[in-house]
């Protein structure tokens, strides 16, 4: 078990938007979180590396263990956490610098300077999304030429520079067309052989094609929890069969 | 997905359960036929068969459409699958009438051996095994269903105990071997009748529970 959610309760101020989670996500399996919009999917994505801190009225009662540490002590340190869990956003958001100063970004913050070093951790992440091939010749020119789908391939190898163990994706195909989607989701299956992945989607075909397990969000709560194969052929909540089957939501 | 899915599986339904009653009708025709030495009552079943498998062929046509295009999930994809597979155990039972109603067109021209109330016996089973099978699909009833498959059993060993009563009968009048082989034929379609019957409440259990009982799968699990 990579992430231990026990009794989680979230508040925007009075707004309860996290009701009583409880949840375990198992190391090099990708977990899909799905559910209507506002259900609270992003805010517990959120709660894995601390983003939401960024929200002041935020705060948490109950636990979450990320590899065996509290994240919510205060003896936790956020920046080594947001290096081992890191995050992809529904549009990619590449900096406005070159290609290889994008993955070499992370890398510099942890004090590595060393070209040859950042060369080969460059070349190392880009293979690893399978975009070397199509921009070796071009690393220093502008991230921002790049189309949609391969920024946000170079978003995911900006987050492996820095060797984290688990990645979490808010809607990272929602801005991509299907071919794009499609290679970005056989990506996320060659990456969860190295790394942990839970991915927020409002699309349930592509839970149904990657997630290993799926936990069906309503109204703050996860309602339910299970393998993919079961919440997609045999849900146990009737609430979740509606959702999935497009009868409401 | 909503009103309209829900239209399209309730047409879905209506379909099988129109293939079911033309399935039921052909047995019936042809155990009749088989009591009553009618060789003309062929013609009326081969007819049927042939309206069976065009709707065989409508009914998966609709199944497959549905699933391309609506990606079902849950029951309503346990309920499309079940009802694909039961299309084609349906379609086979059309076949077995067919096949008795060929026996009764070889037994009119055989001298008769002394009546086996075993095939009647069976036949009835058989028949209400159908019957029942269809009923629980019906009502979603995976009760009923079970109930059915536990009586496959019962027309298996009277399978078994007409092979034994035939031999016998072969053996002391070797002129009556024609006849005796297509009754043994007889028995042997029926006991297919009750085998895919069964199948059928496999499916039901599917799809009102999600539990695959065939090949005894679940104690296997264990």
């Amino acid at each position: 078990m990579i992430i231990k959610v026990t009794n989680l309760n979230l508040f925007y101020g009075k707004f309860q938007a996290l009701k009583n989670i409880n949840l375990s996500v198992k190391e090099n399996l990708i977990t899909g979180i799905i559910g209507p919009s506002g259900c609270g999917k992003s805010t517990l994505l959120r709660v894995f590396n601390r983003m939401n801190d960024l929200i002041e009225s935020a705060y948490i009662t109950g636990s979450v263990i990320v590899d065996e540490e509290d994240v919510y002590s205060p003896l936790c340190d956020l920046i080594m956490l947001r290096k081992k869990v890191g995050m992809v956003f529904q549009r990619p958001n590449a900096f406005p610098l070159s290609i290889f100063d994008n993955v070499a970004y992370g890398p510099r913050v942890w004090s590595i300077t060393d070209k040859h070093t950042l060369s080969e951790i460059v070349e190392r992440s880009l293979k690893a999304v399978g975009l070397y091939e199509e921009v070796k010749d071009q690393l220093k020119r502008s991230a921002l030429i790049l189309s949609l789908e391969q920024q946000q391939r170079l978003c995911i190898a900006r987050l492996l520079a820095v060797e984290p163990e688990i990645l979490l994706m808010d809607e990272p195909c929602s801005a991509l067309d299907p071919l794009a989607t499609g290679r970005v989701e056989e990506l996320m299956l060659n990456l969860k052989k190295k790394y942990t992945i839970i991915i927020v989607t409002h699309n349930m075909q592509q839970a149904g094609r990657i997630a290993d397990e799926v936990g069906f969000m309503l109204l703050g709560e996860l309602i339910e929890f299970d393998r993919t194969n079961k919440i997609f052929t045999n849900p146990t909540e009737e609430r979740t069969f509606n959702y999935i089957s497009g009868r409401f939501g | 997905m909503g009103i309209h899915f829900d239209e399209e599986l309730k047409s879905v339904k209506k379909d099988i359960l129109q293939m079911a009653a033309m399935v039921e009708e052909s047995i019936t025709k042809a155990l009749e036929a088989l009591k009553k030495r009618d060789n003309k009552m062929a013609k009326t079943i081969r007819e049927i068969d042939h309206q069976i498998d065009k709707l065989e062929i409508a009914v998966e046509e609709e199944c497959i459409e549905l699933i391309a295009r609506h990606q079902p999930v849950g029951t309503d994809l346990r309920f499309l699958i079940g009802v694909i597979k039961m299309n084609n155990d349906l379609e086979r039972m059309g076949d077995h009438a067919v096949n008795i109603a060929d026996c009764v067109n070889f037994l009119v021209e055989q001298s008769r051996i002394k009546p086996i109330s075993n095939i009647w016996t069976m036949a009835k089973i058989a028949n209400e095994m159908l019957k029942d099978s269809v009923e629980s699909f019906i009502n979603n009833d995976a009760v009923r269903a079970q109930k059915v498959c536990e009586r496959d059993s019962v027309v298996d060993e009277m399978r078994n105990e007409t092979i034994r009563i035939l031999l016998t009968y072969m053996l002391e009048e070797p002129e009556k071997v024609g006849a005796a082989i297509s009754y043994l034929l007889v028995a042997k379609n029926l006991e297919r009748i009750a085998d895919l019957s069964t199948n059928i409440c496999e499916d039901v259990i599917y799809i009102a529970q999600a539990r695959v009982i065939k090949h005894h799968a679940e104690e296997s699990e264990r």
